[in-house]
């Protein structure tokens, strides 16, 4: 019996979510950028560490 | 035509439904999110492969009539490579009638648009067009899960629980989070068991920030959160609640392809434009003292003589 998601993909959505901090913070980064709009992009502060979402550099 | 020709025939002109049904299908094992098969009868099954042929072979049959039509018409405007074919489709329903008998290639080339035929009505059943279209009809009847993980799924979103279990100690309870692997409805539509992928585990608790207000709202508290690894298979007997969450394809893209922070080039916006933190911005020049303002009618206040 197959699964929703393939390993690859699973493996890939966590990868993701431990750089960022979790699973908790990856939902919050996607909210944040259904909210901002496709011209938008994920930044990580240098300085902070903090995730975010900011407009896209033109 | 004989029996065993007409069975046959029959056959090829259902096929492109039957396709249809087997792209399904199909899609329904690869989803791994299920509900026991309600009382879909054959019949409907057999009307529905039958409708989806009889459309596509009138598209079929506009199409190759369109087709043969212009290469007839090129056909005196150059020079033609061999003998005009006759239409498939017309050769075909000769063929049943028994008015006449094939010419040479007819045959294959019905066969050919039948196979094209096949191709359209599979891809047309996975379409994201024919989604958009059903959009408000389950038709597997699986409800929520149908509309925030299949449907989320599909269109490049990955579903994310929040799942709190029933596997308590005093005041403290075991929760997990990941991503939805599998997940089993019963019969009347519900949650049977749930499969976590790279879960998080964590230890939740129902605080109350000040214990001297005791009517003051309680708020949810995890601790010890830790990668957990491999998958959580979570019965529905030991789920207290879920919460379904959909993170986007593209976000995780874009979090992967960030460099990494060794080289301190984690920033992909110049980290001039992004605000210090107060610790290691420059300091402030210490701001002048105002004058006191005298009203007019006052006499000037008068200076101390320094010593």
């Amino acid at each position: 019996m197959a699964t929703i998601t393939t390993r690859q993909h699973q493996r890939h959505t966590a990868a993701a979510a431990r750089r960022v901090g979790g699973y908790s913070e990856l939902i919050r980064l996607s909210a944040e950028r259904g909210h901002s709009g496709a011209g938008s992009m994920v930044t990580r502060n240098a300085i902070t560490g903090q995730w975010s979402v900011r407009p896209r550099a033109s | 035509m004989n029996f065993t020709i007409a069975l046959l025939a029959g056959l090829v002109l259902l096929l492109p439904g039957i396709t249809a049904l087997v792209s399904w299908n199909l899609q329904g094992a690869t989803h791994g999110a299920k509900r026991p098969e309600l009382q879909l009868s054959s019949v409907t099954a057999l009307f529905v492969a039958l409708g989806i042929a009889i459309v596509m072979h009138v598209l079929g049959y506009a199409l190759v009539s369109l087709f043969w039509a212009a290469a007839i018409e090129l056909g005196t405007h150059v020079t033609p490579v061999g003998e005009i074919m006759q239409n498939p489709y017309e050769m075909a329903l000769a063929l049943s009638v028994g008015t006449s008998k094939p010419a040479s290639g007819t045959i294959e080339t019905f066969l050919i648009i039948i196979l094209f035929e096949c191709l359209l009505a599979w891809r047309l059943i996975g379409s994201n067009g024919l989604d958009i279209a059903m959009e408000s009809s389950d038709v597997r009847s699986q409800g929520w899960v149908f509309q925030h993980i299949v449907r989320p799924l599909r269109h490049g979103y990955t579903p994310i629980a929040y799942v709190l279990t029933t596997a308590s100690h005093g005041e403290y309870g075991i929760g997990y989070e990941g991503i939805v692997a599998d997940i089993r409805q019963g019969e009347n539509g519900e949650l049977k068991s749930i499969g976590l992928a790279e879960p998080q585990r964590f230890i939740y608790q129902i605080v109350t920030d000040d214990p001297d207000k005791p009517r003051r709202k309680p708020r949810l508290a995890t601790h010890d959160r830790e990668w957990v690894g491999g998958l959580v298979a979570l019965d529905g007997s030991v789920i207290r609640n879920i919460v379904i969450h959909n993170v986007s394809n593209e976000i995780v893209d874009e979090v992967e392809e960030t460099p990494p922070a060794e080289d301190g080039a984690f920033e992909t916006l110049p980290v001039e434009t992004i605000a210090a933190p107060a610790a290691l911005a420059p300091p402030k020049k210490p701001r002048a003292r105002r004058k006191p303002v005298v009203p007019p009618d006052q006499p000037p206040p008068v200076e101390a003589p320094e010593s």
